[in-house]
């Protein structure tokens, strides 16, 4: 029945319908946690690490009155471009740098060199 | 303090990091209040235990639940606040005789999808479907459902709480904590009644003129018959599939309405859950409660008319929620005052918590001033937010 278009997060109003979808508030039960505080600090444009605490379903749009989208990957990119990002990220770097994935499994028969020379 | 708090719930449920403090200090309005520690327990005897160590070290207590108050109510500037979000579960549900017992954390939501394969339901059904039901208790909601099967008090049997000095009360004395909005006490589980699912039939009213749309509610006020009445403005009904008219929509719990076929039911729910959604996805951002007479409502919905603001509510029950874009939000002054000019009020629907503590009447302020010598003589519970207590 809503609009298709996805609105920008200033017209979000904080109603927290979408902590209702949010598979990261539904385990952690806290509101830092769910997607209203993301939309929040977006609001705010205040990127910090906690943008990488979202799975990125989109539960919070489905579930959003006004069809907001919070802009999680674009914060992201933002924050990793200013070096701000989860060591789990490095490592996933690192392991495409060096093994050509991103769990840094070797294919028999291949050693590590070969894969970025 | 930290440390004596994580004695009480574990450090895990306890935190005063500047994040999570930053993410309590907002609810569903746009005031911001930063709280000095967040606290989650998960029993009531922790609860006690709280509020007694707050009760005697004098530190203002501020009660959360989802955080949906849209008039400040579960906020507050260097509180300790007490969130119910892990107290949501589901304690005893007793099919015979439709009841269920529940922590009050438990959302409106959660609460009915468990109920949902039992062809079961708690038939009240908020506003904001993120409500917990210690914040409906709290508030005395009311929703559209309201016109066939009355407040949340109608709906509560027994009502465990605890309060300001740290006592535990587990009582069907429930005017003791229901629609006091938090200030005599931490609501920690309530035993409710539920119902079947009810099959609805439908009449649709569409009318070009205000006069003969206020003619049709006042007869559907006075039909025993109708479960919910739901009033939506011309451009939203235009929007949501209707001719660009008045709209009434009567719902009852019986074959009287004209449709009965249950695709159409299905259609026409749809589109009743869904006119908060359209209003919203217009760009509409603040939402008043205006409760006025059937009287009155000519005027109002012709204010609202002129001044591109958009209307829906509980006709039959005189409430409504007028929606406003951001850029009119100057407006929302001048639509009080003329509601109040009107004789209307404001915060029977969202609480009368600061925003809309003028409105609340001199017996209920007397009502929470006994409530508080009984059972928060150190006024730490919500405080200063209704009444000015001592």
């Amino acid at each position: 029945m809503v609009d298709n278009r996805n609105q920008t997060v200033e017209n979000c109003n904080l109603c927290g319908i979408c902590n209702l979808n949010c598979p990261i508030y539904a385990v952690l039960l806290k509101e830092s946690a769910g997607a209203r505080f993301k939309a929040f600090l977006a609001k705010k444009k205040q990127a910090k690490e906690i943008f990488f605490l979202c799975t990125a379903c989109g539960a919070c749009i489905q579930g959003c009155p006004a069809q907001i989208e919070i802009g999680c990957f674009d914060i992201r990119k933002n924050l990793v471009a200013a070096g701000v990002e989860m060591p789990a990220n490095k490592v996933m770097r690192e392991n495409i740098k060096h093994f050509g994935n991103s769990l840094g499994e070797t294919k028999k028969g291949k050693k590590i060199k070969q894969y970025y020379t | 303090m930290n440390k004596k708090f994580a004695n009480i719930v574990g450090t895990e449920n306890v935190s005063d990091n500047l994040l999570d403090l930053e993410a309590y200090c907002y609810s569903s309005s746009e005031t911001e209040l930063k709280p000095e520690i967040i606290i989650w327990p998960k029993t009531t005897e922790q609860v006690q235990r709280l509020l007694l160590f707050a009760n005697q070290s004098r530190m203002p207590a501020v009660i959360r639940g989802s955080g949906t108050s849209t008039v400040d109510g579960c906020t507050g500037e260097n509180a300790l606040v007490i969130s119910s979000e892990r107290m949501n579960k589901v304690l005893k549900l007793d099919v015979k005789n439709k009841l269920i017992e529940v922590e009050s954390g438990i959302k409106i939501t959660a609460l009915n999808n468990s109920l949902g394969a039992l062809k079961l339901i708690f038939p009240l059904i908020p506003f904001n479907p993120a409500q917990t039901i210690g914040g409906m208790i709290a508030l005395n909601a009311v929703t559209k459902e309201s016109q066939g099967l009355g407040r949340m008090n109608e709906w509560v049997e027994e009502v465990e709480f605890v309060d300001g000095t740290g006592k535990s009360f587990y009582t069907k004395k429930k005017e003791l904590v229901v629609g006091q909005e938090g200030l005599s006490g931490f609501i920690t589980r309530a035993k409710l009644r539920i119902t079947e699912l009810p099959s609805l039939s439908f009449d649709v009213f569409s009318f070009d003129q205000t006069t003969d749309l206020l003619g049709q509610a006042r007869l559907l006020k006075k039909d025993k018959e109708a479960y919910f009445v739901e009033f939506i403005d011309r451009k939203t009904a235009q929007e949501l599939g209707f001719d660009a008219k008045y709209v009434l929509l009567a719902a009852y719990a019986s074959l009287k309405g004209k449709i009965k076929n249950l695709a159409e039911t299905n259609v026409l729910q749809e589109k009743i859950n869904s006119v908060h959604s359209k209003i919203r996805s217009k760009g509409y951002y603040y939402t008043q409660d205006p409760c006025v007479t059937l009287e009155k409502a000519y005027d109002m919905i012709e204010w609202c008319e002129k001044h591109d603001a958009r209307v829906h509510g509980h006709i039959g029950l005189g409430i409504f929620y007028v929606y406003f874009q951001k850029k009119d939000k100057d407006l929302i002054e001048t639509f009080r005052a003329f509601i109040k000019r009107l004789g209307g009020s404001f915060g029977t629907a969202f609480g009368f918590v600061t925003v809309n503590a003028t409105f609340l009447s001199q017996e209920k302020k007397k009502e929470l001033m006994q409530l508080k010598d009984e059972h928060d003589y150190n006024n730490i519970l919500n405080p200063n937010k209704l009444i000015n207590y001592r």
